[in-house]
């Protein structure tokens, strides 16, 4: 079983209230409302040399498209460039700009999409491991030796015959006698 | 949790382009000569919300980048 661990970096109680309603940029009015204002914000700036070259190093690394995606439109957020829900809608199209980017450069890159069938899920590994580990302790159960076999029947031969001796009923009142 | 929907974010927009193509293409309708409609009836447009979406919108700039990405890899 999984043991659930503590989130330490989780916001403390109140965090959320300690600046001053609207001191932070994504508590304003976002700069781009719509998702053609904001990709035209984003496409000219992804498609600038030193973006692209300092793109192609992150994506050369390893780093997935699906995480920078993110991490680009959630600074946007952060610094009240378009709210929330318009940077979700447009991360399909900059996972997309910067799958152009790499395939431009040729470089070999992870989208954070493909279907990695080769390892299984570490949870499945330990719920096979436990199911298989019940199963080797049922076999166990089942399984005797022959000895212990004929010790088993000898006992169950033995408690059967105590069972077929006839019990006289003891009287249980008062008044009864003793016999 | 799923903090980063990305992913779902993106086969969304692939199946919202292959929606796209195949959309049927509108007909016009001639407006002068013996074949024009007299009466000026209402079509309705199914498509007309679609095409107002935010995705849709999106979707129309997914499919360029795209198209010149594919473009790039068949060179």
């Amino acid at each position: 079983m999984i043991k659930q661990e503590p989130r330490l970096d989780a916001p403390v109680a109140g965090m959320g209230m300690t600046a001053e309603l609207g001191g932070r940029p994504w508590q304003r009015p976002p700069l781009y409302t719509t998702v053609e204002d904001a990709l035209d914000y984003y496409i000219p700036r992804m498609g600038n040399d030193d973006f692209s070259d300092q793109l192609v190093d992150v994506m050369e690394m390893g780093v997935p498209l699906t995480t920078l995606a993110n991490t680009i439109q959630m600074a946007g957020v952060m610094e009240g460039k378009h709210s929330a829900d318009v940077g979700i809608l447009i991360m399909p199209v900059l996972i997309e700009m910067m799958r152009l980017i790499g395939d431009t450069a040729g470089i070999e890159y992870t989208t954070g999409m493909e279907k990695d069938n080769s390892e299984p899920r570490s949870t499945l590994v330990t719920k096979a491991l436990n199911r298989l580990r019940d199963e080797e302790s049922d076999d166990e159960d089942m399984q005797m030796s022959e000895p212990e076999m004929q010790a088993v029947e000898q006992e169950e031969e033995t408690t059967e015959e105590v069972l077929e001796e006839p019990v006289e009923e003891q009287p249980k009142g008062l008044m009864s006698r003793r016999v | 949790m799923k903090t980063n929907v990305s992913d779902l974010g993106y086969y969304q927009m692939e199946s919202l382009i292959a929606e796209m193509e195949n959309m049927p293409v509108e007909q016009k309708t001639p407006t002068s000569g013996l074949l024009s409609p007299t009466i000026n009836r209402r079509k309705k447009d199914s498509n007309a919300k679609l095409e107002d979406s935010p995705a849709y919108r999106v979707a129309t700039y997914f499919k360029t980048i795209r198209d010149k990405r594919m473009e790039i890899k068949r060179d």
